[in-house]
């Protein structure tokens, strides 16, 4: 690929990709461009100290752009780093990859971690006027169950294909209300156009679909990623301000010995490594860390919620992160709490 | 399972009354009564500008307080009597709202204990609150009463897992999570002091560094025990004073639940054959006796002048 050597290089090489505009493609070495795909990332540290998943960053003219050079996939990954606490990792990779990229970057530096997106967020563009909800995906893996007893539940639906079976559309609004969404798919409309559609995931991914304006499709991406910025700096001064804890309201029940075991070894998605306190039959306190980033965590655990503590300056996005991995993995639809309010909403 | 640390669910508990939860429905009453609070704030007395720390300042529309929080079987009379001549106008350094008047004065306790003209909560396992009718905000008052008798065994757990005078085993419960990150790869370790200011939490800068030096001692002994018995062979002590993972420690399942099992055995069950005398509670000031305790051991509050004693 041809090098991109400032932001409107990079701009102009999408616009091409949407187009499928192959002169211009062609000056960047193209013949076809790889779907777009960003990363919504969490990070404490300034780029400097994070170091490039896959060679080293170079500038872009634009301040707090980079690209990545080097003899591995040079110019595939493009960095957006103008927030402080969210930065976006577009990347022209195959997703494949460009997943194992992000996972192995997030998973490396303790510091940096994935965007983890609320239902809210999620459902976002729901009362927007242009926006259309296209589909969405549930998961509910019963992670906490033995394999053979394991009731897994999976599921992505296109929303044109409810009109078509009787019925489909009560059993999806059930299972929304009941299991954790980990994504939806939206299209924007201009003069019933279709200019713009996407797929938001909760680990803070977003697949580009179909688009016409590079812009359009940069601002969409950089309003969740503002949002998620305002909801770390909201949880962030609640956790400073006093000596509060996050409250983890869960649709389905939690099996409390299962969940024991399974964090006394730190195994599972869940990635806690936690040493049960106190022992009631509805009710235990677990103190530990969170594999994701060592962090203290102290969590109380009931059937169906979970009291979040985190001490000194443990990173807040441990917050959404056990709320959206232990929603999938076991305890169902999530949501997060604070003195009653929902936060990361 | 061990008793639960008392100065530890005093705070707790005392802290949830401040705030709000959907399961199971919980209103603590400050927080009903539109309280917002702050912890170990230091404020002055009026004119004089003597420093005083309660351990909670709170304040609302309706009005504004401090609380005493104490397992001791004093009177903190004399303590919330000084607390009434604080300067108000200084609240609003900690975005605290600001009131002419003289603050409600409340102590909150795990038993109860004659404070004199103060309010009074105890916190146990469920509230019961005294002297309401000296209270000058009507709301709170109302608040108050009415969650009388509310119960407060399932609250969340708060970051504070240290305090000044935390005894032997309340150490070792304190340092649980604290020495499971020292297993994190390529760690560093953790120095004996690193593991206070991690546990004092928002505490820290409150706790004077000769009561810190105590608490220091305090973790080395329990640390010691741990690193000779439970944990043998995973642990080990640097020249530098740090506690640092041996070669042995492998992130695999199996090795976490080992050092899971063996952190739970010595923070959560009774040790008493391995203790030695409490170094801490001797040195604070001279006064311990047989089991460790010392009138100073109840003090939970982090009154700096006590601590240059």
């Amino acid at each position: 690929m041809g090098r991109i050597q400032t932001l409107q290089d990079l701009k102009e090489m999408l616009q091409a990709g949407f187009e499928d505009n192959e002169a211009i493609l062609a000056r960047y070495g193209l013949t076809r461009l790889t779907q777009l795909k960003a990363y919504l990332l969490e990070t404490n540290y300034p780029i400097d100290e994070v170091g490039c998943p896959l060679g080293a960053w170079s500038s872009l003219d634009a301040g707090g752009w980079y690209v990545n050079r080097g003899p591995l996939s040079p110019n595939t990954l493009f960095l957006d780093t103008t927030r402080e606490r969210v930065w976006i990792l577009y990347t022209l990779l195959d997703a494949t990859e460009a997943d194992a990229v992000t996972d192995g970057w997030a998973k490396q530096i303790k510091g940096l971690d994935r965007c983890w997106l609320s239902r809210s967020h999620l459902l976002h563009y729901d009362n927007k006027e242009t926006w259309q909800q296209r589909g969405l995906g549930l998961k509910f893996s019963d992670g906490l169950a033995s394999d053979d007893e394991a009731g897994r539940f999976s599921l992505k639906a296109w929303y044109g294909a409810t009109e078509k079976i009787p019925g489909l559309a009560e059993v999806l609004n059930t299972a929304k209300e009941s299991f954790a969404i980990y994504s939806t798919r939206w299209q924007k409309l201009k003069e019933d156009s279709v200019t713009l559609a996407v797929e938001w995931y909760s680990n803070g991914k977003v697949t580009i679909n179909r688009a016409t304006d590079v812009d359009d499709v940069m601002l969409s991406i950089s309003d969740m990623a503002n949002l998620y910025e305002d909801a770390l700096a909201e949880a962030t001064g609640l956790r400073d301000d006093g000596l509060g804890a996050f409250e983890l309201n869960f649709t389905q029940s939690i099996d409390l010995e299962a969940f024991s075991k399974t964090v006394a070894m730190g195994r599972g998605r869940m990635n806690l490594w936690l040493i049960e306190t106190e022992t009631e039959p509805d009710f235990r306190r677990f103190k530990g860390v969170d594999l994701h980033t060592w962090d203290r965590v102290f969590l109380d655990v009931g059937p169906d919620f979970a009291y979040l503590t985190i001490p000194g300056k443990g990173c807040v996005n441990a917050a959404p992160r056990i709320a959206t991995i232990q929603g999938e993995d076991n305890a169902g639809r999530t949501s997060i709490f604070f003195d009653g309010v929902e936060v990361f909403g | 399972m061990a008793e639960l640390d008392r100065r530890i669910v005093l705070w707790r508990n005392t802290i949830a009354l401040f705030h709000e939860r959907n399961r199971p429905r919980f209103i603590g009453p400050f927080r009903k009564a539109g309280y917002a609070y702050r912890v170990e704030t230091p404020l002055s007395i009026r004119r004089t500008g003597e420093e005083r720390s309660p351990d909670i300042v709170a304040s609302s529309p309706s009005g504004w307080l401090v609380i005493e929080l104490t397992c001791n079987d004093h009177s903190k009379a004399d303590k919330l009597d000084s607390y009434r001549k604080i300067d108000p106008r200084n609240l609003g350094l900690y975005g605290l709202q600001i009131h002419q008047n003289a603050p409600d004065t409340i102590c909150s306790r795990l038993s109860e204990v004659d404070d004199g003209e103060h309010s009074q909560i105890i916190v146990k396992d469920t509230v019961v609150v005294k002297k309401a009718d000296l209270l000058s905000d009507e709301a709170l008052r109302l608040a108050l009463l009415d969650f009388s008798g509310t119960d407060l065994t399932r609250l969340p757990t708060i970051p504070i897992s240290l305090l000044p005078e935390s005894k032997n085993h309340e150490v070792r419960r304190g340092l649980v999570a604290i020495v499971m990150q020292i297993f994190q790869p390529g760690s560093k370790g953790k120095t004996a002091y690193q593991m206070v200011e991690e546990g004092l939490d928002k505490l820290s800068d409150k706790v004077g560094a000769g009561q810190k030096t105590v608490m220091r001692r305090k973790v080395e002994k329990e640390m010691e025990v741990l690193m000779n018995h439970h944990l043998k062979g995973y642990l080990e002590l640097k020249g530098d004073g740090s506690y640092v993972p041996t070669g042995r420690f492998r992130e695999h399942p199996k090795t976490l639940e080992r050092i899971s099992s063996a952190l739970q055995e010595w923070a959560y069950t009774e040790q008493r054959c391995l203790d030695l005398p409490d170094p801490g509670a001797i040195e604070c000031d001279g006064r311990g006796s047989e089991d460790g305790y010392t009138p100073e051991d109840d003090r939970t509050t982090s009154d700096p002048e006590s601590f240059r004693r």
